[in-house]
Formats: C-alpha cells, sequence, structure tokens
C-alpha cells in the first residue's frame, strides 16, 4: 500500500510494427514491478527513456536530439549482433525489451520521483465545472460527485484501493450526466464515500498526495470527521477526538497523544483539505489530567478493554 | 460513595440494529427479549426487541461495563431513565434507510441529553450499504444545526470491528471533552 506505483514516460521512434508491438507488450509488462508506462511518439515534451529503431531513416536526428536533452535511449538495430545495455538486435524477444527498459528505467534521475501534480481525482473533487465525472483505470471505475461531495464504487472496490492507484497517470476521465449515471453506471457503482472519508483514507496510506499544512498551524476540528474503521487507524480516534475539543499544534498534540509527528500532519493536511479546519490558536496551558478516581480507573479499564491506552495518553 | 458509570447503552428504533451491536460487542451472549415480528417486517428482518437487550463485558479485575439496547420506541420511554442511569455512553443508533433519519435522531439525543447528562453520546448509522444516498456529513451538519456536536459515523452493526471502533470514537470523545 506505500509502495506507490511510478509512473514513466517512453517515447518511441522508428520502430516497425513488430517492434512498436513488442515494445508495447514489454512496457505493460512493467506493472509487475510497479512501473507505470506510457507510450509517446518521438519528440516527446518529457519523457523517462527514448526507444529507437536505428534502421529507420528518423532516427539518426532523434538519437541526436535525445542526447542533446540526455534522454537515456534504447536503440533496436540490424546491425546490434548481441544485446548490451541501451542496445538490442533486431527482432528482439518481448523480454529482452521488458529487461532493458526495467533497467534502464530504473537507472534514469527520475526513477525515485514519486508522480507529479495533484491526482486527477483530487483535481476534480475541487474543480470547477461538471458535477459528475467518471473515473476508470484498469478494473477500478469512480465517480466523483461534487454536488454531494462524494464518490461512487462498485461493490467490491474499497476506498483504499482507489487511493493506493491515485497518482497514476492511466485514469481516463469523462463527464457524464446525472440520467447517463443512473442508468447505466448507478447499478454498478452502488457504494458511496464522502470526500472527507477519501481524504481521511488518502491522510492513513498516501498523505504526501493532500497538500501540505504549514508547520506550526494550529487548527480545531468544526465536526467529527466521516471515519470509517477499515481506513483510519483506531490510535487516530483521541488526536481526533483532542483536535475536535480544541484547537492544537501538531507537535503539541503529537506529544500530548503519543503518536508519531507525522501521523499528527496527515491529520492536519486531511482536516484541511476536507474543508474540516478551523484555524484557531491553540489553548495556552496543555490538557490536564484529571485526578485519579473511581470513575477514571474505571474509566480506564473500559477503554482499555476497547484497545485505547488514554490515560497515558496513547491508544493502540 | 456513588458508582462509577458502568454501563453503556445503544438506542435506536426499530431495525436501527442495537440487538446485532450489543451481541457484536459482548464477551456472552446477550440476554434479549427478542419476539417475532408482525405486519411491520423490514427486510429479512423477523424479530424485534419488546423490551431491551442486556450484556456485560469483563474488565480488569472482574469488574463488569453493562450493555444496554433499548428500543428508541415512545411508549417504551419509561425504561430509559432507569437504564441510563450511571451511563458512560449513548449510542443512538439509525438505520439510513429510516423515514426521517435526523429527526428521529434528534429527537432521541434531546431525550437521552436530558435523561443521561453525565453521559457522552455518539451517533451510528446503519445499513448504509443499502441506503448509499444518506452521506455522513450532510446528516452529520444537520444535527449540528439541531445543536448537537458529537461523533457521527457509519456502522455495520454485524461488524465487531466496526461497533468497536465507534465505541471507540465514543470513549476518546468523552476523554478528550474532559480533559
Amino acid at each position: 500500500m506505500n509502495t506507490p506505483t511510478r509512473s514513466f514516460r517512453i517515447a518511441a521512434v522508428g520502430l516497425d510494427v513488430l517492434h512498436q508491438t513488442r515494445l508495447k507488450l514489454a512496457a505493460s509488462m512493467l506493472l509487475a514491478e510497479r512501473m507505470e508506462v506510457v507510450l509517446q511518439p518521438w519528440p516527446a515534451d518529457a519523457c523517462d527513456l527514448l526507444v529507437i529503431g536505428l534502421d529507420h531513416a528518423d532516427a539518426a536526428p532523434a538519437l541526436t536530439e535525445a542526447h542533446a536533452l540526455n534522454v537515456p535511449t534504447l536503440s533496436i538495430a540490424r546491425r546490434h549482433a548481441d544485446p548490451a545495455p541501451g542496445r538490442l538486435p533486431h527482432g528482439a524477444t518481448v523480454r529482452a525489451i521488458n529487461e532493458q527498459l526495467s533497467s534502464l528505467l530504473l537507472a534514469a534521475p527520475s526513477v525515485e520521483r514519486p508522480a507529479q501534480g495533484v491526482p486527477l481525482l483530487l483535481q476534480l473533487a475541487t474543480g470547477e465545472g461538471a458535477s459528475l465525472h467518471l473515473l476508470q483505470r484498469g478494473g477500478i471505475t469512480v465517480l466523483v460527485d461534487t454536488v454531494t461531495r462524494s464518490i461512487a464504487l462498485a461493490p467490491t472496490t474499497t476506498v483504499a484501493e482507489v487511493v493506493a492507484q491515485l497518482d497514476d497517470v492511466a485514469w481516463s476521465a469523462s463527464a457524464i450526466d446525472a440520467a447517463t449515471f443512473r442508468h447505466q453506471y448507478a447499478y454498478r457503482l452502488p457504494q458511496r464515500h464522502s470526500f472527507e472519508a477519501l481524504y481521511f483514507c488518502i491522510a492513513r496510506h498516501r498523505p504526501t498526495l493532500l497538500p501540505p499544512v504549514a508547520e506550526h498551524t494550529a487548527l480545531k476540528l468544526r465536526h467529527w470527521p466521516d471515519l470509517h474503521a477499515d481506513d483510519v487507524p483506531g490510535t487516530w480516534l483521541l488526536a481526533i477526538a483532542c483536535l475536535h475539543a480544541r484547537p492544537w499544534q501538531a507537535h503539541a498534540l503529537a506529544a500530548a497523544c503519543q503518536i508519531p509527528r507525522h501521523a499528527v500532519q496527515s491529520l492536519f493536511c486531511a482536516a484541511v483539505a476536507s474543508g474540516l479546519a478551523l484555524n484557531q490558536e491553540p489553548a495556552v496551558t496543555p490538557p490536564s489530567r484529571r485526578r485519579e478516581s473511581g470513575d477514571s480507573r474505571f474509566f480506564s479499564w473500559v477503554a482499555r478493554r476497547f484497545g485505547l491506552n488514554l490515560f497515558q495518553g496513547s491508544a493502540s | 460513595m456513588s458508582l462509577p458509570a458502568n454501563k453503556l447503552v445503544f438506542v435506536g428504533s426499530m431495525g436501527a440494529g442495537k440487538t446485532t451491536a450489543v451481541r457484536a460487542i459482548s464477551d456472552v451472549e446477550p440476554v434479549s427479549t427478542e419476539m417475532p415480528m408482525s405486519d411491520d417486517a423490514i427486510g429479512d428482518k423477523v424479530e424485534t426487541t419488546v423490551a431491551l437487550d442486556y450484556s456485560s463485558i469483563e474488565l480488569d479485575d472482574g469488574e463488569l461495563l453493562h450493555v444496554y439496547g433499548v428500543p428508541g420506541q415512545r411508549y417504551l420511554d419509561f425504561m430509559w431513565p432507569m437504564v441510563c442511569e450511571g451511563a458512560l455512553g449513548v449510542i443512538v443508533l439509525v438505520s439510513a434507510g429510516h423515514p426521517d433519519p435526523v429527526a428521529s435522531t434528534v429527537e432521541l439525543l434531546q431525550e437521552f441529553s436530558r435523561i443521561a447528562p453525565a453521559a457522552s453520546l455518539a451517533v451510528g448509522v446503519t445499513r448504509t450499504d443499502e441506503h448509499p444516498a444518506l452521506l455522513i456529513p450532510e446528516f452529520r451538519n444537520a444535527l449540528f444545526n439541531a445543536g448537537h456536536r458529537l461523533p457521527v459515523m457509519r456502522v455495520d452493526a454485524r461488524s465487531a470491528t466496526q461497533v468497536t471502533f465507534l465505541v471507540k470514537s465514543l470513549l476518546s470523545y468523552r476523554y478528550a471533552e474532559a480533559h
């Protein structure tokens, strides 16, 4: 879940139909290594690799241009007798191309770069324009409804599965009208989840996809968020309850609840993204400990029975 | 010396999932007063609670947390003060398929705020899989506009994990409000 799929762009030029087809197959097989590839013609605005058929007349200028732009290349030519890094002979197999792509992309300078920009689903969730958008990627279909601020999913799709794929570049989107959704998709997408639930799920699994919040921001939750047991860990509940009760800064809240600072920062990002954050000055004094009494002792037992350890400021 | 708050109460109208929720988190099979339904059956529900459900959860040192499920119907409201005496939390369960979930929930929240002022309240919305049109933020905001700012969440009463998560939320909320 926490290993995102990396996205790459590969340009191709000078390949005959046989090699173009093999390149497509080889590129699609990279998904098994969590590498998602978009193929595009050369010249390209930005790409991570150029695959070039050197026997074609267009090859020479493209090769020169790629070298000038510092774009790695994989060349396929009759004159290459044996495979070598960046070179394959004419008739190279899908496996051989796949292995070259994998090694060249892993060696490319952009390999550790996370997907850039705001994921398409989040762009649509916060954008203007049509109120219903249908997003598709492989077997996952998501309806984004900006009027009800919700997404609709198939019965077997979880929010966490969508979140895991959010920043893939292969999502396609189309605006649809309410009648089309009702007649063609409503029965296929019966689950509804609010944007709030989506944002808090992102905060758990892919917090870097949310807009960052300044480190010393103090905030309070306007309301208790729409949380689901599958998507939010129980360890976050005390922090959420504290934010619901009064404003906090991240470092103070992390210390009070004894949870990692980055987890609190993720909560802050979700609170802001979902519109639940109220920016307020934090309380001057940290929360005082209630004097130990029979009631609080019993309450601590109840809390512990349900997996919380409130009186030490932490939850499990 | 007063006894500690040692009760957890689930309340809601018929079909909200009280009996199922009590059963989901109990150590022992609840004592229930379910009877066969008459003509007003809801879906596959064939029995309903005519008085209350009771169960218990054993804590450290052998102490018991008493768990009750009580019907939300007015004609049974004579039981509410008895059950709620010494309650640390009251969870209002409402089915997403209820014809007027906001009004029925607000009514119960108002009643139980008055009957059990020392208890913390939370709301669990059940059957959202069957009635997906009800979205929690909209429902919660309606409760807020009626004067209730508290944890509100979806819950599948059949799932021990989800009922436990709701109870954890109630406990965390109670703790944070008091400190």
